[in-house]
């Protein structure tokens, strides 16, 4: 199903974290690594307290991939958000 | 609710001990190993009953002059659940010098992998019979309202049994009077089928007991033509989605096939 958009933006997590008065301008927040967090537990807490606030997260990969610094931390990680555990490898999708 | 079928194959290996009776003049003592090979088939409802075969195959030592090979075969019933225990009885039969027959009893010790295969079905929750047709009705359709003769709410029935339509009004939860139920069509043997053509109004029928043949009844009103339900038009949704992107680039096309919907700002 197509869902329209009135604003799409992005954002460099591996530069820095927004912060969540950021995050709540949007109703959708997709995050993804291919690279390091800037900081993992930071991003983690944040899209954690986002979701708590409404907001609608979708993570992908390699948010769960143990190895590089991609791995997403925090309580979105540890706090029942996040539907996988990281196995500690390489995981793709 | 579904139904399922299992099948249980499991490899048993048993220890039979038993006591040989002789018929020569010795009386000896049968010692045999059982190694039996269950294959069954189970119906799984929550425990799975298997039906074990087995042969066992084993060595006599008979106490006297007597010295043998026993062949026994073993049958016996085990049950499933995942592992499968059961109770050999077998005839041991020595075959070499002696004469002894003896009757094993072992114990079978199997392990069976149950394979499942289920159909699912929708789950009915609950029925109710509201009315009672009698005579194998095959076939229902609506009269179309306006039809001569007919009440504006009625239906068609098609007996198979009796070999006739019969018509039926309706009460007010379109449940057909049984009582006032009144033949339209006799004779025709055992019937089925029974529809309404949506743009001529006739009505259909097949008959096996006048040579399988298809009826078609003329004098209906054309059914009205149900109003199509408008699909709503999709307008833009309010969403206003962040890609949150560790990466060394940028995901413009991301960025761009989100924003390409209708509605999008980019």
């Amino acid at each position: 199903m197509r869902s329209d958009v009135t604003q799409v933006d992005l954002f460099d997590t591996g530069a820095s974290t927004p912060t969540l008065q950021q995050l709540r301008q949007y109703d959708i927040v997709f995050a993804f690594s291919n690279n390091a967090w800037n900081n993992a537990i930071a991003m983690g807490n944040v899209l954690a307290d986002y979701e708590d606030d409404g907001g609608v997260v979708a993570v992908g990969n390699y948010a769960w991939a143990n190895d590089g610094g991609w791995l997403l931390q925090g309580r979105w990680m540890t706090g029942g958000y996040s539907p996988y555990n990281s196995t500690g490898q390489a995981n793709f999708s | 609710m579904g139904v399922a079928v299992d099948v249980a194959v499991g490899v048993a290996v048993g220890v039979a001990v038993g006591m040989a009776v002789g018929v020569a003049v010795a009386v000896g003592v049968t010692v045999g190993v059982a190694v039996g090979v269950a294959v069954g088939v189970a119906v799984t409802v929550g425990v799975a009953v298997a039906v074990a075969v087995g042969v066992a195959v084993g060595v006599a030592v008979a106490v006297g002059v007597e010295m043998g090979v026993a062949v026994a075969v073993a049958v016996g019933v085990a049950v499933a659940v995942g592992v499968a225990v059961g109770v050999a009885v077998g005839v041991a039969v020595p075959v070499g010098v002696g004469a002894d027959v003896g009757v094993a009893v072992g114990v079978v010790v199997g392990v069976g992998v149950t394979v499942g295969v289920g159909v699912d079905a929708f789950e009915i929750i609950s029925a109710f019979q509201r009315a009672t047709l009698t005579g194998g009705p095959e076939g229902i359709a609506f009269v179309p309202p306006g039809s001569r003769v007919f009440p504006v709410n009625s239906v068609l029935i098609v007996d198979w049994q009796h070999g006739k339509v019969v018509t039926a009004p309706l009460d007010s939860n379109s449940d057909p009077i049984v009582a006032n139920t009144q033949d339209v069509i006799q004779g025709l043997g055992a019937s089925e089928g029974g529809v309404i053509d949506p743009l001529t109004g006739d009505f259909l029928l097949s008959s096996a007991g006048v040579g399988g043949k298809i009826f078609r009844v003329s004098g209906f009103e054309v059914p009205p033509t149900p109003s199509p339900t408008p699909t709503p038009t999709p307008g833009p949704c309010p969403f206003r989605v962040l890609i949150a992107y560790s990466d060394a680039h940028p995901p413009i096309l991301l960025y761009n096939e989100i924003g390409r919907y209708p509605g999008g700002s980019v």
